[in-house]
């Protein structure tokens, strides 16, 4: 039992409704056992209050019975005592009775026997009657034996046919038994103590005789004289002298009867209260207790069917609003208020749930249709695919790709059919390589797909991640792109980047054959001009007059003038293409060296100055000497008559940049000109009076620019010039410092 | 064999070169007897003696050869890779002297074992002092390999 109680209430999920019913029941037990002790108890007492009362009643009956008994013995011991029966003068006896009985109304007869058992007088018999034996023979002998008064038992009178008793007294002469008198009363005497006046209406009242027989009975006494007592009355008799039982009357009728027997007569009183009185109490009581508890209960179990059939409804609702915010359904906002407080928190909290989830929705759908017209637009597919599942998920879009319907099924396998087999082992290594839970799980990929349905081979661009989880591939989501326009694009335009660049190779070829050209075939014949002209002012001199020497020293300048223009263009272009190393250079040394190497930078001619130190600068050691000797040669050229050049070498940095000055005491140059010196062939003075080709400050220009530098010029016309080299910081190459000045 | 003796190999398509040079080394008072071929082809056929070229009596083995790089036919620089294949050649003294100051052209002069590498000059007064020093450097100063 236990066993399935805890079973009933823990082992199985219950209805709100069951454990609430429940839990009443197991409330009202107690109560219910309690009230019951109490209404029995109550009752218990109850009926010993009622006991204890029948019981005293019953005493006293006996006692008023004992006493009315007495009452009898009194006049009879006074006759007793008659001086006529001193000397057994019967007669006058006879009289003194009479007029006794006479006083007694009660009294039938007075009888007067001899000790030996025979009867010599009776009332109800004229004197000198021969008179039987004594009829009741148990109280006579009784008085012969105690020689004190004795009460007979219920007799019917044989005299006077009707139930009556005998009280005896002894008549006693100096000590001697001679008569033993006796009185015949009827039972009407004993009637009025027990009228049913003097008791409750449906009690029944009874005196027995000593042999338990009626001596009357407040029910049909003149019937029920003389009758034995009921069974259990005589055995309850039998058992104790006072006492207290439930039994049944000659009737049969269930009665509690309180006894008691008295010690002077023998006779005995007892009661007859029906069962039913008595266990009524209880019984009402037990009756009120049920009808009051079961009311109680059935009044508790509906108000908690009606409590639980509210609360499980709101919960149902709740439940069914909490399924409705799941499902993402929207349902009417309902304005009716729950009727428990938990509950319409809780539904309070749905509701603003579902505007969350509404509004997150509305959001999310807005964002997935954005999405989608992307996808659309960029004609991107969407692919999923499961390893662990090997379940493939593609939209309409990868099926495009792949040259498949709409809808079409679609599997590992379909994917790998689709493949280009010239592909398949790479993207095929390079899907096995992004689901290495060691590598990061990105995939990227270019390949082709044979159309499955329309055989069109198209180029497919995949992008994707894995997702991990505990060291497992779980997930791999991705796009394609169809990129065949594109690779198509691609391929023509690399077809034509090739076309162009092998034209510009062959150009660029061209034109290194033409440089080469230049630099070989175009100075041979001037080289043949100026040798032939000298071997003629040599060999023929003595044969030409001035004016035939002259134009051909003229014819010799102007071999030497073009031969140097060729090789300055030479040098230009040079420049312009060559590659070149970038290094720390020492500015110092460097000028050294070409001033050694020139004797025209050299005094008396020139007067060269450097403000040492001179910062080291970042460049291409020949180029530089181009530079510089470029530089140098037109500070010397540019200069009035009569003037002895000097140049002023000095550097100084600015905003991390070198800039080398070369200020000379030159023509200078009209600020108009200053761009228009930088360019090839931009010569401005003539160069007749100055010489030049007008390429050596384009040189200048492109070498310093080749060096991430640049050159600029400060100058007006009659005052000097100041070329600037600007270099970029000694900071910016990572040159070891012992290669300064040295190559 | 005196150092005058030695002849010298000219190997120029240019005449006006030819006559310049010509000029020149007899400026430079160089009298060795000087044979001249006009293309690469002519230069190995009178290396090798082939033909006209196998009387070595008027066309004599040269102790020194002034190699010029753009030449009809073969051009300079296969002419001096084909010296360089000649067991009997391998010593002969090789003067690049070409119009081409190209890096390209004198890394591979070098490469293919020229002896020495020299520009044109521009003017007749430069290419006489290339001839003075010529003269004192490879007929009277240097030694030959006599083997």
């Amino acid at each position: 039992m236990p066993a399935t109680l805890s079973h009933f209430i823990f082992a199985q999920p219950r209805s709100l409704r069951s454990n609430l019913l429940f839990l009443v029941v197991i409330a009202f037990i107690p109560i219910l056992a309690f009230a019951i002790v109490m209404v029995i108890l109550s009752a218990r007492n109850e009926r010993e209050v009622f006991e204890r009362g029948a019981t005293e009643r019953t005493r006293a009956l006996i006692t008023a019975v004992d006493a009315e008994l007495k009452s009898f013995i009194t006049p009879l011991e006074a006759l007793a005592t008659s001086r006529h029966l001193d000397v057994g003068d019967l007669g006058r006896f006879y009289e003194d009775a009479v007029r006794v009985l006479k006083s007694q109304p009660v009294w039938r007869t007075i009888i007067l026997s001899l000790p030996s058992g025979v009867s010599v007088l009776n009332l109800l018999r004229p004197l000198g009657t021969e008179l039987g034996a004594v009829v009741e023979k148990r109280s006579f002998n009784q008085v012969l034996k105690t020689l004190k008064p004795a009460v007979g038992d219920i007799l019917f009178g044989p005299l006077t046919q009707s139930y009556d008793f005998v009280i005896r007294v002894p008549v006693l002469r100096e000590g001697k038994l001679t008569y033993v008198l006796s009185a015949v009363i009827a039972t009407k005497s004993i009637d009025g103590l027990i009228s049913p006046q003097q008791l409750p209406p449906d009690w029944i009242g009874v005196v027995l005789d000593t042999r338990n027989r009626f001596v009357t009975r407040t029910i049909q006494p003149e019937r029920n004289a003389g009758q034995l007592a009921s069974e259990s009355l005589r055995a309850a008799l039998r058992r104790s002298p006072e006492g207290w039982f439930r039994g049944t009357t000659v009737e049969g009728w269930p009665v509690y009867t309180p006894y008691s027997r008295s010690s002077f007569s023998g006779w005995s009183v007892a009661m007859g209260i029906p069962a039913d009185v008595v266990d009524a109490t209880l019984r009402r009581s037990l009756l009120y207790l049920v009808f009051l508890g079961s009311g109680l209960l059935a009044l508790s179990l509906l108000t908690a069917w009606i409590l639980s059939s509210r609360t499980a409804g709101s919960i149902e609702s709740l439940a069914l609003m909490a399924r409705t915010v799941g499902s993402g359904q929207h349902f009417p906002s309902e304005t009716t208020q729950a009727r428990i407080t938990e509950v319409q928190v809780v539904r309070d909290a749905l509701l603003s749930a579902h505007e969350l989830l509404k509004r997150n929705s509305a959001e999310k759908e807005r964002i997935a249709s954005r999405l989608q017209l992307a996808l659309q637009a960029g004609n991107i597919g969407v692919h999923e695919w499961n390893p662990q599942t090997k379940q493939l998920i593609w939209d309409d879009r990868v099926r495009a790709h792949w040259g498949l319907s709409p809808g079409a099924p679609v599997d590992f396998a379909v994917f790998l059919r689709g493949l280009h087999p010239g592909d398949r082992p790479r993207l095929k290594a390079t899907l096995k390589r992004a689901l290495d839970p060691a590598s990061d799980g990105q995939y990227s990929a270019e390949f082709r797909v044979i159309g499955a349905e329309d055989q069109v081979q198209r180029w497919i661009e995949a992008r994707g991640q894995v997702v991990f989880e505990n060291g497992k591939a779980v997930r791999l989501t991705g796009t394609t792109i169809d990129i065949s326009e594109r690779r198509a694009f691609q391929s023509e335009l690399e077809r034509l980047v090739q076309e162009r660049t092998a034209q510009l190779q062959e150009t660029v070829g061209e034109l290194e054959a033409f440089s080469y050209s230049v630099s070989h075939d175009m100075r041979a014949p001037l080289r043949a001009m100026e040798g032939y002209a000298k071997a003629l002012l040599q060999d023929y001199r003595d044969r030409l007059d001035a004016e035939g020497k002259h134009w051909l020293a003229r014819i010799a300048q102007s071999a030497q003038r073009l031969d140097l223009l060729v090789r300055d263009v030479l040098a230009y272009s040079k420049v312009a293409k060559s590659e070149i190393e970038l290094t720390l250079v020492d500015l110092e040394k460097l000028i050294d060296d070409i001033i050694a190497a020139n004797p025209e930078f050299q005094p008396p001619q020139v007067q060269i100055r450097m403000v040492k130190p001179l910062d080291r600068v970042i460049g291409h050691e020949a180029y530089l000497t181009q530079c510089v000797t470029n530089i140098l040669a037109n500070a010397i050229r540019f200069v009035a008559d009569e003037t002895t050049p000097v140049v002023t070498i000095r550097s100084e940095r600015l905003d991390g940049k070198v800039r080398v000055g070369f200020q000379d005491n030159g023509i200078g140059i009209d600020r108009a000109h200053h761009e228009r010196i930088f360019q090839i062939f931009g010569q401005v003075y003539p160069q007749d009076k100055y010489g030049g080709t007008g390429i050596g400050l384009a040189i200048v220009r492109k070498a310093m620019q080749r060096m991430n530098g640049d050159v600029g010029i400060e100058s007006e016309l009659g005052r000097g010039s100041r070329f600037w080299l600007i270099f970029n910081g000694e900071k910016d190459v990572a040159e070891p410092s012992h290669t300064v000045g040295r190559r | 064999m005196t150092t005058t003796n030695r002849a010298i190999l000219l190997v120029e398509d240019n005449e006006d070169d030819v006559f310049l040079m010509r000029r020149a080394l007899r400026g430079a008072h160089v009298v060795n007897p000087l044979h001249v071929v006009e293309d690469g082809q002519q230069a190995i056929d009178y290396l090798a003696g082939n033909g006209a070229f196998a009387d070595r009596e008027a066309h004599p083995m040269p102790a020194i050869v002034f190699l010029d790089l753009k030449l009809p036919y073969v051009s300079g620089h296969e002419v001096l890779a084909w010296i360089r294949r000649q067991k009997e050649l391998e010593t002969l003294v090789v003067i690049v002297l070409t119009s081409s100051n190209e890096p390209s052209d004198l890394n591979r002069c070098y490469a293919l074992g020229a002896n020495s590498y020299l520009v044109k000059p521009p003017t007749p007064e430069q290419l006489d002092d290339l001839t003075k020093a010529f003269k004192w450097y490879w007929l009277e100063y240097n030694h030959f390999d006599e083997s």
